[in-house]
């Protein structure tokens, strides 16, 4: 095996390899071991800050909160309250909230990721990219300023659709929060669609062009239908972020628009600790369910 | 209007640019309908740029490109009467093999029941009957290649363009496969256009071969034409294997006054002279003849080829004898006598 020989090899070349005398050198790990140890970290990482915390809420939401105390015995009455129509409700509140924020990151996000992979200037494309990136760069928290500037009613977006006959209100509602929402998620959904598209051959689109199919023909055949493990991956991620976006929700709901991780908020600061776990249990369900489906959809 | 009319190909004064660098330069060439034409050269030599330009996939910055009496530079490429194989296949890998051979004409309109009937016929017309339900990656590339070709075909282009459609393919298949390209061209009677760097794959199936050097054609004609009477030095070497004698060597080893002119005068300063029509042996009566040293010989079954130096000079050539059971081959060492007869040697310019 090349491993013996290295093995019969390395003291004989001096200082090929560290130092020179007295250095014993160890033979190499079996990759089995290192490989360990490189994802060790991650592994250790994921025990402490998600395996742990996850089992620590599944143990409170077993719990119940009665007379401003935490009783630590076993119970489902935690559990039973949830069924309560306002948990429903805003249960649904928050699916609605990461569902139009899904879908119209995506409807914004794919032509954008498209244009990125036709543009034949690589500037330009470098240009868009870091347009779509740099509002990465500003914390949420300015950006919903930022919004609640512009949606307001004295703003330049309700000005400019005024003219046109249009008075919707766009802050403190659904709208306001999914308008805000997209924005924070598009270079989310951008780039996983452009990673896909770009990795389709070139040559594919010109078969199809060959063969007699226009741009649309080939987009609707061709492109969209490779790239959706890309589309599905944006909205896996697009979604599981909406579905924990607190920021966006509590600066431009205005107290309108109840998602759970609000409430999750609240009831930590009441200290019901069993509803706050609970919740947010149902929350990680959601987002894995939501990855089940669409990992289904984008094979 | 008959194949032959409405598959001909006509280029006239064809240039196309990249930055600075033309990539076709002042092409003109005329396809026959129903003709197997290749366009052979080595890589970087414009044909499949040529090639792209044909399926309309690049504009040429000047000249103008006919098929049939239509004028077609300037129309795009899904509404040209040409398809194109592409060198790997491009195959959709989200359809079918059914699919993919029907996707041409699905997208013009024919009914998915008749659309599905023709594709079957094609499909069983390439070999790949039973095969209809499986997805590209899971054919071997052979079957890929078969697909791709059916796929062209099912548009019923008037020329099929075809990039080298072979390239990765192994030995053995791709000889097979030259085969019933040739058979398959031959009994559509459409015009076939092949790029190729493979000069035997464009010997072997053309009517008419284009080599082509740094943009340019050199040379058009028959194989035979081209392999008898090359243009140039380049298109010697690289059609076939060839002796390159220059005007030096031929001075020295030359005795005939006549063809020693013809061989060096007005820019002719190289003479060719095939492999095969080298001579050797010790009593050698050729018009032309000259005493050599056997360096190695290297015995292939149907040929021996012979390298030998011309005696006292630096100059080593090729022969190659056809083996035909007799057992008494040369040794290295042995001093013998080379030459041609007269007209065997061709004198062409450098290039």
């Amino acid at each position: 095996m090349t491993d013996d020989r290295r093995l019969l090899e390395v003291p004989r070349g001096p200082a090929r390899f560290g130092k020179k005398i007295g250095a014993v050198r160890l033979p190499p790990l079996p990759p089995r071991v290192t490989g360990s140890l490189v994802v060790a970290p991650a592994v250790l990482l994921l025990v402490f800050l998600f395996v742990a915390p996850l089992a620590i809420f599944t143990v409170y939401s077993f719990y119940k909160f009665s007379g401003n105390v935490i009783i630590r015995q076993f119970t489902l009455d935690t559990w039973g309250s949830l069924w309560q129509s306002y948990y429903f409700r805003i249960s649904l509140e928050t699916l609605y909230m990461a569902g139009w924020t899904t879908l119209f990151t995506l409807l914004i996000g794919y032509p954008v990721a498209y244009a990125m992979t036709i543009m034949k200037s690589d500037r330009l494309r470098l240009a868009l990219s870091v347009i779509i990136f740099m509002p990465l760069t500003v914390s949420v928290v300015v950006r919903a300023y930022g919004w609640q500037v512009l949606l307001s009613q004295a703003g330049p977006i309700p000005a400019i659709l005024s003219k046109i006959g249009l008075h919707p209100q766009l802050l403190f509602n659904l709208t306001g929060v999914v308008i805000a929402s997209v924005q924070v998620l598009l270079p989310f959904a951008v780039f996983p669609i452009y990673a896909s598209l770009a990795s389709i051959d070139g040559s594919l689109r010109e078969a199809s062009s060959d063969l007699g199919a226009g741009w649309m023909v080939t987009l609707r055949r061709i492109i969209i239908p490779l790239s959706a493990p890309g589309a599905a991956a944006a909205a896996e991620l697009t979604f599981t972020l909406a579905l924990g976006n607190f920021v966006i929700p509590s600066m431009l709901g205005g107290g309108r628009v109840l998602v759970i991780p609000l409430v999750v908020f609240q009831d930590t600061g009441t200290t019901n600790w069993p509803v706050a776990a609970a919740l947010g249990l149902v929350l990680t369900a959601g987002s894995l369910i939501a990855v089940a489906l669409l990992n289904r959809i984008g094979r | 209007m008959s194949l032959r009319e409405s598959g001909k190909v006509s280029i006239s004064g064809v240039s196309k640019r990249f930055g600075k660098v033309f990539a076709v330069r002042e092409v003109s060439l005329s396809i026959s309908g129903g003709e197997f034409f290749s366009l052979l050269g080595p890589s970087g030599c414009g044909k499949t740029t040529l090639l792209r330009i044909l399926s309309g996939f690049e504009r040429p910055d000047e000249g103008t490109i006919r098929v049939g009496d239509q004028r077609v530079d300037g129309i795009p490429p899904n509404r040209r009467p040409t398809a194109m194989v592409f060198q790997r296949w491009a195959l959709f890998p989200h359809l079918t093999v059914l699919e993919n051979v029907c996707y041409g004409l699905r997208v013009k309109g024919t009914p998915r029941r008749a659309a599905s009937s023709r594709a079957s016929e094609l499909i069983e017309l390439v070999g790949l009957t039973g095969l209809s339900d499986r997805k590209p990656a899971q054919l071997s590339g052979g079957q890929q290649q078969r697909v791709a070709l059916a796929r062209a075909l099912a548009t019923e282009p008037r020329v099929l363009l075809l990039d080298e459609p072979l390239g990765s393919l192994d030995l053995r298949l791709r000889d097979q496969m030259r085969i019933e390209l040739k058979r398959l061209q031959r009994e559509l009677g459409m015009t076939f256009v092949y790029v190729t760097h493979d000069q035997g794959e464009a010997m072997t199936m053309s009517d008419n071969v284009a080599v082509m050097q740094d943009g340019r054609i050199l040379q058009v004609g028959s194989p035979q034409s081209i392999y008898d009477n090359p243009a140039s030095a380049f298109v010697a070497s690289f059609i076939g294997d060839t002796n390159l004698i220059d005007s030096q060597t031929a001075e020295a080893v030359i005795a005939d006054p006549e063809l020693l002119a013809a061989a060096t005068a007005d820019g002719s300063r190289q003479l060719s002279i095939r492999y095969e029509r080298l001579q050797i042996g010790s009593g050698l009566t050729t018009d032309i003849r000259f005493p050599v040293k056997v360096i190695d010989v290297s015995f292939a079954g149907p040929r021996v080829r012979y390298r030998v130096q011309v005696e006292g000079r630096e100059i080593e050539l090729f022969a190659d004898v056809p083996y035909q059971g007799d057992a008494h081959l040369l040794a290295p060492g042995d001093k013998v006598l080379a030459g041609w007869q007269r007209g065997a040697a061709v004198p062409v310019v450098d290039s």
